[in-house]
């Protein structure tokens, strides 16, 4: 056992709900995640994903406990909380006449106080985090300017400023082309790393998810299904069960690749055979 | 440059500096690895918000000390600046300067046009610094520091005063009854916005406000229409203007105007924050219900004092911070320190065409502030691009 794992799970989630006007969007969710982990949320639409990630940062009220590094956090303030989990929402609100450096340079709020300003500190690390993404030739761009998949380096690069252990991301890629996909998940892969972060995702794509995740996790209506790792979680059953998909599953070079069939078109083929 | 370098990890968690020689992970888009080659190693010491530039800031000084000069200079009996200038100099200690005004001179600048300079100066810093203000907070371009309500609620109060105390309507009621219900709407609004749905959220705010001005309206326009003798005297009052200022009407209005210019000034880095939406600002760790309450509540303080002694004057708001964005940038550190000099500036000019125009007779100054400042907008708006907020 290495230390890692004796220390206290970074995100421990026990029993956690969450109800919006009479109706329980998220029901006694458990989740442990250690240190230095990324775990993929899946599920299908309105499975309580983001809701759950919203939880997690504290942005609504929930049930249960949530402990980080094993610490309640129920009486934290928002920015010791910010301090510790960063959030990367699915649309992020990016004003379009900021230049970039001006945005990276927001994810310090946490460590400035309500009225001050940055110290020489917060814009060496916002520098850094800039040189880290390689964004320095666009520093100085406002963000209406810059593409889909520039923008979201960008959102992480702010999330990266505010130093937080915890890397929250609600479908960090959906928005992007299969190679800014990619680009994207290496580069959270690589930071998750050299950054010591541990990141949870919630994700669309469930092959990406499977092969850039330690551990997936399964949510349907509010509840998580089934977690573990993507060999045991993308079976053709739980898939059918929860997305009401048909799909088969190969193995690829040890990753899990889910292919979606078309249910008619193989009841043709079926039956065209039958004739013959 | 053709292998990439592994590169040992950085550890930007608790790093000091940057992190030295960063050489491309494996990870490295075409993109900015091109750019990295182009430009080699720019490091960035630190990365800075822009601020205010220098060429602006003396520009927007050099307007607003401008204004003044021509505030104090114009009028029936046209004072040269020059003189101004050497006439304030002499009453510093140490400069052996012989004032060369006259007697009548001193009293006609002393006593007639600078209180009306610093008031329309200060009126317009207040107006110009909420307007950005409300802006910021409510995600609105279109938002004015009247959005909530204070005019209807200035302006109710100052009715009631004309109509039912005829005979105190020239004293210091009506000034402290128009800010009494600037604040009390804006409270009525604000109790209101924070009871809806999800509670204290831009959207309820702005309703509330909207609901609130509406019901006000109607007992204003009630009360006005019953007493057809006074229609004249509340809607000279409404048009605003700064013929009656005085030195009282400014120590009346300074206290409030400059706790309040203060707090939203401070307020510059958290209007920033709040522009990534309250979700993004909250998850940033800010306390976004209390910050916009704070904002909210400095603004219409001083927004219901700047109305009190000069009326309902429009467009100030709303221009002052757009030409700011379209020329110089949209960070609020930059708006709020600009803001203050060219509303300054911008409404002792308008107050010097209002009271030269026709003179004897004033023009109301809403009138000059829209007719002179709707062109000149639209020349920034075609000129520039607007990409947003």
């Amino acid at each position: 056992m290495t230390a890692a794992l004796d220390m206290a799970p970074a995100i421990e989630l026990s029993g956690v709900s969450v109800g919006l006007a009479g109706k329980e969007i998220l029901a006694d969710v458990d989740l442990r995640v250690a240190t230095g982990e990324w775990i993929g949320l899946i599920g299908p639409n309105g499975a309580g994903k983001t809701t759950l990630l919203r939880s997690i940062a504290g942005l609504i009220p929930a049930s249960g406990s949530v402990r980080l590094h094993g610490e309640s956090y129920a009486a934290r303030q928002h920015r010791m909380l910010a301090r510790t989990i960063a959030l990367v929402p699915q649309l992020p609100q990016t004003p379009p006449a900021l230049t970039v450096a001006e945005y990276v340079l927001l994810g310090r709020t946490p460590h400035i106080s309500y009225l001050g300003s940055e110290s020489e500190h917060d814009r060496q690390v916002s520098a850094a985090v800039i040189e880290r993404l390689h964004l320095q030739s666009f520093a100085d761009r406002v963000l209406g300017s810059l593409s889909g998949g520039e923008r979201q380096r960008v959102v992480i690069a702010r999330a990266l400023a505010q130093q937080a252990p915890i890397l929250l991301l609600d479908e960090p890629t959906s928005a992007l082309d299969l190679g800014r996909q990619q680009e994207a998940l290496e580069l959270l892969d690589e930071l998750r790393c050299s950054e010591e972060l541990t990141i949870i995702s919630a994700m669309h794509d469930i092959t990406l998810a499977g092969q850039y995740t330690d551990r997936l996790a399964l949510m349907q209506r509010g509840r998580i299904v089934v977690q573990g790792t993507a060999r045991e979680v993308l079976t053709p059953e739980l898939i059918a069960r929860c997305y009401g998909a048909e799909v088969r599953v190969i193995e690829e070079d040890g990753s899990v690749v889910v292919l979606p069939t078309r249910p008619s078109r193989d009841r043709d083929r079926d039956r065209d055979r039958d004739r013959r | 440059m053709s292998s990439s370098v592994d590169a040992p990890p950085s550890d930007l968690l608790g790093a000091d500096l940057p992190g030295t020689e960063q050489a491309g992970a494996s990870a490295l888009t075409t993109e900015s690895a091109g750019a990295a080659a182009a430009a080699p190693a720019t490091t960035l010491a630190a990365v800075g918000a822009r601020g205010v530039p220098r060429v602006w800031f003396a520009g927007a000084l050099a307007f607003a000390v401008g204004a003044i000069l021509i505030g104090l200079s114009l009028g029936p009996d046209p004072i040269n600046v020059w003189a101004i200038a050497r006439g304030g100099l002499s009453q510093l200690p140490l400069l052996s300067i012989h004032s060369p005004l006259t007697q009548v001179q001193g009293a006609i600048i002393w006593q007639i046009r600078a209180p009306r300079v610093a008031l329309g100066g200060l009126v317009g810093m207040m107006l110009a610094v909420a307007g950005a203000s409300y802006q910021g907070t409510f995600h609105n371009p279109l938002a004015d520091p009247y959005l909530l309500g204070v005019s209807q609620g200035a302006g109710l109060g100052a009715t009631l005063v004309i109509v039912l105390l005829p005979h105190a309507a020239g004293g210091e009621l009506l000034p402290l009854a128009a800010f009494v219900g600037g604040l009390v709407a804006v409270g009525a609004a604000f109790a209101l916005g924070g009871s809806v749905g999800r509670g204290g959220g831009t959207g309820s705010l702005i309703l509330a406000g909207v609901t609130v001005a509406a019901f006000l309206s109607a007992i204003q326009t009630f009360l006005q229409q019953r007493q057809a003798q006074t229609v004249q005297q509340v809607y000279a009052w409404m048009l605003g203007g700064f013929a009656s200022a005085s030195w009282h009407s400014v120590e009346l209005t300074l206290p409030w105007i400059a706790v309040s210019l203060v707090v939203l000034v401070a307020h510059r880095r958290v209007l920033d924050v709040l522009s990534v939406g309250d979700e993004e600002a909250t998850a940033l760790g800010l306390n976004v219900r209390r910050a916009r309450a704070l904002i909210v509540l400095a603004a219409t303080v001083g927004t219901s004092a700047a109305v009190a002694v000069s009326g309902l004057i429009g467009f100030v708001g709303i221009i002052v911070p757009h030409v700011i964005r379209l020329l110089v940038s949209s960070s609020y550190r930059a708006i709020m320190p600009l803001a203050l000099l060219i509303g300054a500036g911008f409404l002792i000019l308008a107050d010097v065409l209002a009271r030269m125009l026709l003179s004897p007779s004033e023009v109301p100054i809403g009138v000059v502030t829209a007719f002179a400042g709707a062109p000149f907008f639209a020349i920034v708006l075609r000129r520039s691009r607007w990409v947003g907020m």
